[in-house]
């Protein structure tokens, strides 16, 4: 295990500017998941940790020493790539040993590594196989099993699931999770898959055009996004977004709506709001805050379903209801939250808080 | 669905027709340069399709020394063209393929430019050059010239095979610990087997057949390749011409090419398409 420092870390590639100051300390044991859109820089960055990127500012720290200019071979990593990177040309076991041999350990203690690290991930039948005659989610144990030999105190993964189809990627993810859960190796997790972050991480980082949009666990995004574009991408389906404009009047303050004022407790700030509020927050037929609503589409999930309303304006909202509503749609209806669900962001989109909240 | 069977009988009909006709134009000339080679004496200028199979001719050229000599000297240089020019290329197309720095393609685009060139524009400047590092009428002087255009074609194609290769695979190596050197040895080597082998393959061949500058810059019998060597063999009269020893040796130069080929083939294909199809 190693604690993992990143202090005012900025990437350059010629005039772009990818990575732009990144702070971040990660502790021993640690499963961080960076998450973001495509092309947020999240590979960049795991990368210049790894060293396979030059690092254009800032210093990296791995159990308190700088690393900067330490080739990557040298830090104590393992990685496993999106694409796997198997060798095409050796078996899973000389694969699986492949760095070991580098290292020019005895034979008996990588044909004893092998087989224990085969074994712990199930493939230890395929061990004479090529790459290319295994299935994806095996080659992506192989490749797991390939970071696992060097029993290496940080592990790194680059979107190691998003080549597997829906049913694999589940498998994977619990399985990765017990690998963390036993190995206890500080990891670190990039994924452009909310869901993957929400269920593996200890803490995710959201990352946005190469700056931290917010860190915290997973419940600490879901319940308290600071901003916007946070609120937006964790959770599925999305969080509405209305806007209205916040006024004082006296001990509490004012949300319009569509016109239509509503009393809130008291806020530091007045103009103009983006109101969120979550699909599985808002009720149909209920809440402190209510709005009308035409029903535009129910979509049954089995245990729960989506209803797409829309209200005022044109805007279209998502409501998530256990079991199956009833409902139709072209029908009107009221829809409402409470005061407690509901996130206020201001024009810059960073969120609000309650006064003395 | 009578219809549909006629049509695609006569479709399969078609297909081996042009098969056949495809077939006969491009093996023809090797079945008449075998069968006349089994022939002997005034037989050779009957028109009959079937062969004598009579080895006389064989026997002729096989109990020449000169022509001996031209075979190993072929081999000689074929050999090392080989070996150097992949040698060369493989590191070049590291270089060209892996590493990022300025004027690389300038440099891609001057390799094609230089291996379009006919060989004939090439010869009197080579042949200064030839004088000029003391090769003349040595085998030497054929490497170095057979090298000219193997190795821009070598390292186009070896530089294309290494780019198309995933990028991941070479850091996998990296983070596993392997210096530059143990990653185009144990990683990218054996991934370019089939690759290394067309294009050696290809270098040989060329190497092989080549004519011209065998004929202009080797003076000497005992140093000749073995293309020159057969136009140069003449029968015992100025009145007699030797097509069934002509014939014959032809034969026996071609045998080894073909062996390689039908050896290799299954790399060959794989080689020449890898650059083309991801795999
Ligand atoms: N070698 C490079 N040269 C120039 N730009 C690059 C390079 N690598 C990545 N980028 C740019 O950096 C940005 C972030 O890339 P990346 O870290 O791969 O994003 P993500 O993994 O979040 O999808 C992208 O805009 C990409 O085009
Ligand atoms: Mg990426």
């Amino acid at each position: 295990m190693s604690s993992l420092d990143l202090i005012n870390v900025v990437k350059r590639f010629g005039e772009l500017t990818v990575i732009d100051g990144v702070d971040l300390d990660i502790t021993e044991g640690e499963f961080v998941v960076f998450v973001g859109p495509s092309g947020c820089g999240k590979s960049t960055l795991l990368r210049m940790i790894a060293g396979l990127e030059e690092i254009s500012s800032g210093e990296l720290r791995i159990a308190g020493n700088r690393m900067n200019e330490t080739p990557p071979a040298k830090r104590n990593i393992a990685m496993v790539f999106q694409s796997y990177a198997l060798y095409p040309h050796m078996n899973v076991e000389r694969n699986l040993g492949f760095a070991l041999e580098t290292a020019r350990l005895p034979a008996a203690e990588i044909r004893e590594r092998v087989t224990k690290a085969a074994r712990f991930l199930q493939i230890d039948h395929l061990l004479d196989r090529r790459p290319a005659q295994l299935s994806g989610g095996q080659q992506q144990r192989v490749a797991i099993g390939r970071a696992l030999v060097r029993q290496q105190k940080l592990f790194l993964f680059d979107e190691p699931l998003s080549n597997l189809d829906a049913d694999l990627r589940m498998e994977m993810r619990v399985e990765i999770a017990r690998i963390h859960r036993e190995m206890k190796a500080t990891t670190v997790y990039v994924t452009h898959d909310q869901m993957e972050a929400m269920t593996l991480a200890d803490r995710i980082v959201v990352l946005k055009e190469g700056r931290i949009a917010q860190a915290g666990t997973p419940m600490e995004l879901y319940e308290r996004p600071a901003n916007r574009f946070v609120a937006s991408f964790i959770g599925s389906p999305r969080m509405n977004f209305l806007p209205g404009t916040l006024t004082q009047d006296g001990e509490e303050s004012v949300l319009t709506l569509f016109g239509t004022p509503h009393r809130l407790p008291a806020h530091d700030y007045a103009g103009e709001v983006t109101v969120g509020i979550r699909p599985e927050d808002l009720i149909l037929g209920g809440g402190e805050v209510t709005l009308t609503a035409d029903v535009l589409l129910v979509e049954p999930l089995g245990g729960e379903a989506l209803v797409h309303l829309n209200v005022e304006d044109g805007r279209s909202i998502v409501v998530k209801v256990q079991g199956k509503p009833d409902i139709r749609p072209g029908a009107t209806t009221s829809v409402g939250w409470n005061h407690t669900r509901a996130n206020l962001f201001d024009k810059d989109e960073r969120a609000l808080s309650r006064k003395g909240a | 669905m009578v219809h549909s069977t006629t049509g695609r009988r006569l479709q399969r009909i078609a297909i081996y027709g042009l098969f056949a006709v495809i077939a006969l134009y491009t093996l023809f000339p090797f079945y008449w340069m075998i069968a006349s080679s089994l022939k002997s004496g005034q037989a050779i200028f009957d028109v009959t399709f079937l062969p004598d199979l009579k080895f006389n001719n064989y026997k002729v050229i096989l109990s020449d020394g000169v022509f001996l000599r031209s075979l190993l000297n072929s081999f000689i240089v074929a050999t090392s063209v080989v070996a150097l020019s992949l040698g060369l290329a493989v590191t070049a197309a590291y270089a060209l393929g892996r590493i990022d720095f300025a004027g690389r393609s300038p440099i891609m685009f001057l390799f094609l430019a230089v291996s379009m060139f006919p060989q004939i524009a090439l010869l009197s400047g080579l042949f200064e050059m030839i004088r000029w590092l003391g090769l003349y009428n040595s085998l030497g002087s054929l490497v170095f010239a057979y090298m000219i255009f193997t190795l821009p074609f070598n390292i186009w194609v070896l530089t294309t095979f290494m780019r198309s290769l995933p990028r991941q695979i070479e850091e996998a190596a990296i983070m596993d610990g392997c210096s530059p050197l143990r990653i185009l040895r144990c990683i990218f080597l054996p991934m370019m087997g089939p690759a290394l082998i067309s294009t050696g393959l290809l270098a040989f061949i060329a190497s092989w057949n080549e004519f011209l500058f065998a004929l202009t810059f080797i003076l000497t019998d005992e140093n000749r390749t073995v293309p020159v060597a057969i136009g140069l063999i003449s029968g015992s009269s100025r009145y007699e011409f030797p097509y069934g020893a002509i014939m014959a040796a032809s034969t026996i130069v071609t045998v080894p090419l073909i062996l390689l080929a039908l050896l290799l083939q299954k790399y060959i294909v794989s080689g020449l398409t890898a650059g083309a199809v991801k795999g």
